[in-house]
């Protein structure tokens, strides 16, 4: 730092994490998928050593050139170190140390991106099980330590630390490329790729799980893997960019979703003016790319109802006949019963509670939603409005049961005393 | 010639630096800012004078002659130098209060604080 000098430099939110996943990405192209975790072992150190010098002396004017060099001087002694290092990787062996003594200056933005899309298809391969390729993503794509990531997914760090160790073993006995697939394959594997990242979306997005803190960074991780498959051009297909689009229209409503309190809100109680406009412009905007091409996919519906939502000037506004028509369609593709659910709500938005509850007697799988208690809410949400108070509060009383967070029993408990205040006037 | 105390304080920090490899990238981050926060606060008071770090390579010279050159060994680090910083304040007593709001010990580090002395002759 130079006192006379006011900006010591600092760093980008969450700089540490990025630039040192993105370091992560290119070793590993240079060092092969089998030193996943020499890789990270001295992205860590180097990041550790930035955090030394930087704290005196401020961030350099090319911090990610300065952690790449760092990082490649330390992997190359540990390569020297190690005693593997025989005649017969020699021919490799030459090649990886010109590139680990060469100067870090020429890392483009393009290269690291491509390194990092590269890495995505390792880590989302689908001999790796879901819950490992998640886990891996967020460690090595995203930055997150072990403990974060097991605050992310309501585990223990142990429980995360071994699934973390059996996926590097796994993509070392599988000895997997680090490449995006060839045409061939590209297609199912970029389907496994957007699936886990919608799953990582949800479990960021949903309500139930984890602190709001770690479930919004889990989002916004998945956000911005996402959009570098969009800018890729091997990638940017029509349903990552519908995908895109859904993630960005529900996350601009996240912190809508519940009061000061954290109190759950319904959704003609949210703020609206605390929707990220920025977020659903861009969202609308992703839609539109995702609509060129004739694949109408999930993630374009979901995408589609969200848009709905978020293009609304009020609850009273809302184009609940599109969104139905949109569940409609999404329940032909999914015939999942809680797609089917979820369809109830716009049923009774547009042809009234009864309706609801018949499109819920409906459902021909009903026997799996009974531990759900979202499914009970609604039943009860829909008795209520029809007048029998006796029944709903039966129906948000199962629910309440079920429910297994506060958050979850303390809005059901709200429901009920509505139902109990309304049999009194 | 004698030696005269300065109003230079040398704050010499020892661990809490390197090494505390159970921090997250995020976690580093934090770090880096609250430090960044507190030279930057000391910098605009005009108190801070002075920083730099020590990188990690630690060689002791000693025997007769300087004849026994050693390492230390990594696992010694912990006591280590890893930098320091140079206040201008009167007295002791205030150079030991700037020196208690330095965030570097949630993080396990001390600091040692010690006055610069000039040499001046007579």
């Amino acid at each position: 730092m130079n006192p006379q000098d006011d900006s010591a430099g600092e760093a980008a939110d969450h700089f540490f994490r990025h630039e040192g996943a993105k370091v992560v990405a290119t070793l590993t192209a240079h060092l092969g998928t089998h030193r996943l975790q020499l890789a990270e072992d001295v992205v860590q150190e180097a990041l550790l050593r930035a955090l030394q010098t930087w704290s005196y002396r401020g961030v350099p004017d090319n911090p990610a050139a300065w952690l790449t060099q760092v990082a490649k001087n330390l992997a190359l002694n540990a390569l020297r170190r190690e005693q593997r290092w025989n005649e017969k990787q020699e021919g490799i062996a030459a090649e990886h140390t010109r590139w680990l003594a060469s100067a870090s200056d020429d890392m483009t933005h393009e290269t690291f991106a491509d390194d990092t899309l590269r890495l995505m298809f390792v880590c989302f391969h689908p001999e790796l099980a879901t819950e490992s390729q998640a886990a891996l993503a967020l460690r090595t794509l995203c930055g997150f330590s072990p403990a974060e990531i097991a605050a992310a997914f309501l585990t223990s760090e142990a429980a995360i630390a071994k699934r973390l160790v059996r996926a590097r073993q796994r993509i070392r006995e599988l000895a997997l490329p680090f490449a995006v697939p060839d045409s061939a394959a590209l297609s199912s594997r970029l389907d496994g790729v957007l699936h886990t990242l919608y799953l990582v979306f949800n479990e960021g997005y949903k309500a139930s799980s984890g602190e709001r803190l770690v479930r919004e960074e889990l989002c916004q991780e998945a956000i911005r893997l996402v959009t570098l498959v969009t800018r890729h051009p091997a990638t940017q297909e029509p349903r990552a960019y519908a995908l895109l689009a859904l993630m960005l229209l529900n996350a601009a409503r996240l912190s809508a979703r519940t009061d000061d309190a954290g109190n759950l809100l319904r959704l003609h109680e949210q703020d609206r003016t605390a929707w990220n406009q920025t977020m659903i412009q861009r969202g609308v905007l992703c839609l539109r790319h995702a609509s060129q091409g004739g694949v109408l996919s999930v993630y374009h519906i979901e995408a589609g109802i969200a848009a709905t939502h978020c293009t609304a000037t009020g609850a009273s506004t809302t184009d609940w006949r599109r969104i139905l028509y949109l569940y409609d369609q999404l329940l032909a593709l999914t015939g999942s019963p809680v797609t089917a659910m979820n369809r109830a709500v716009a049923v009774a938005r547009v042809h009234g509670a009864q309706a609801g509850l018949d499109a819920l007697d409906n459902i021909r799988q009903r026997s799996v939603l009974e531990g759900n208690h979202l499914y009970h809410a609604m039943r009860g949400t829909f008795t209520a409005e029809l007048g029998q108070t006796a029944a709903a509060v039966a129906h948000f009383r199962q629910s309440a049961k079920l429910a297994l967070l506060p958050i979850e029993r303390d809005f059901i408990a709200r429901r009920i005393e509505e139902c109990v205040a309304a049999t009194k006037l | 010639m004698k030696n005269t105390p300065t109003n230079q304080f040398m704050f010499l920090v020892q661990g809490g630096s390197c090494n505390d490899g159970g921090l997250s990238a995020e976690q580093m981050q934090t770090k880096m800012t609250e430090v960044f926060a507190w030279i930057d606060g000391l910098t605009k008071k005009g108190v801070m004078s002075a920083a730099q770090p020590l990188t990690p390579e630690r060689k002791v010279v000693s025997g007769k002659n300087g004849s026994i050159v050693s390492d230390v060994m990594a696992a010694e680090s912990k006591e280590a130098i890893g930098g320091f910083f140079i206040v201008n304040v009167a007295s002791m007593d205030e150079a030991v209060n700037i020196a208690r709001t330095c965030p570097m010990f949630k993080y396990g580090g001390q600091l040692e604080v010690r006055q610069i002395a000039e040499l001046k002759r007579d």
